[in-house]
């Protein structure tokens, strides 16, 4: 287990939870941090491959391109996860609205007895 | 929804054997509405289509409100599939323990061969799932037909909207200790329930609700 697995890692959990508090300002801060991270990722290796090739064998990933894709896919995961949450949590207010206006208009019991 | 043809059937049913039926009309685009309240049900509409479990928790929040208010209360399906007297079965359960909160209908506690083998397997596997994912030991994790003392009503709380209520309430009854019982119930599985919402694949929607709702 190199160092970049063991980044690995802490991103996917760190994203899984915070991504499960989407509504929180710090969890749609990580998520938008991990995509602005993943683009300059991908442009930095582009602009100076030779210090990012550097960067990527020094904490254990093969290359500049493993080191970019897996930024790449962590950023995918968060933004999917995140847009999820934010769907539930949206589909919770319709939901809510949809039942409260039906509950608001009038309703005639029938009276039976049981 | 959209059970206009055989809604009054069930309601007048139930209206007959001295019964008061509240119906939500989830989003239906057919007369599920007017039949209904012409065949003595009170009615609550959504305006859209939000699901099983919201359709639930409306019904629930009626009676929590006190604009429809009787001492039990069964969920029970418009599209025929669920048997009157099965019906009177559960309350003579309640009937016998004053102290039960909910009864819950099961399919697998007398003969299960009107069951189709392929949803009998899969059941019986969701089932066992439950004992280790809930922590409360059923027959029948996923039927619709429950039992509930109003007063009990207050420990119930349905936010899934979808399929994954079924779950939601079991959990509950685990999490606040209500006392529930299984009680056997048959299941009508007409030709229409079939083609309507029996169909094995629900089954997929029904276990990633479920997964995704576990929390």
């Amino acid at each position: 287990m190199t160092v970049f697995h063991l980044l690995l890692l802490a991103a996917l959990f760190s994203s899984y939870f915070l991504a499960r508090n989407y509504g929180r300002v710090v969890g749609k801060s990580y998520a938008r941090l991990l995509f602005l991270l993943s683009v300059a990722g991908f442009i930095f290796s582009i602009v100076a491959p030779g210090p990012t090739s550097r960067l990527a064998r020094a904490i254990g990933a093969h290359g500049t391109t493993d080191l970019v894709a897996s930024l790449t896919f962590i950023a995918l995961l968060v933004f999917c996860a995140a847009t999820l949450v934010k769907f539930k949590q949206q589909e919770r207010v319709y939901v809510k609205l949809v039942r409260e206006l039906a509950l608001r208009q009038t309703i005639v019991d029938h009276e039976s007895p049981k | 929804m959209n059970e206009a043809s055989v809604v009054g059937n069930v309601i007048e049913g139930l209206v007959a054997r001295g019964f008061a039926v509240l119906l939500v009309n989830d989003g239906s685009h057919d007369e599920t509405a007017r039949v209904a309240a012409d065949a003595g049900a009170t009615v609550i509409s959504h305006y859209v289509n939000v699901g099983q479990g919201a359709s639930l928790e409306t019904g629930f929040e009626a009676i929590r409100r006190g604009q429809f208010s009787r001492p039990l209360v069964a969920t029970f399906d418009a599209d025929g599939q669920h048997s009157i007297n099965s019906l009177e079965q559960m309350i003579e359960a309640f009937n016998a323990d004053p102290d039960l909160e909910i009864v819950l209908g099961s399919r697998f506690l007398r003969d299960a061969s009107q069951v189709p083998l392929a949803k009998r397997v899969l059941l019986q596997l969701a089932a066992l799932i439950g004992r280790f994912t809930i922590g409360i030991r059923l027959t029948d994790r996923n039927n619709g037909m429950r039992l509930i003392k109003s007063t009990a009503l207050s420990k119930l709380s349905i936010t899934v909207p979808g399929y994954g209520h079924a779950d939601e309430i079991l959990r509950q009854i685990s999490k606040r200790h209500i006392r529930y019982r299984e009680v056997p119930v048959e299941i009508i599985y007409t030709e229409y329930s079939k083609a309507k919402g029996q169909q094995l694949i629900n089954a997929v929607c029904i276990l990633f609700d479920q997964l995704l709702n576990k929390s």
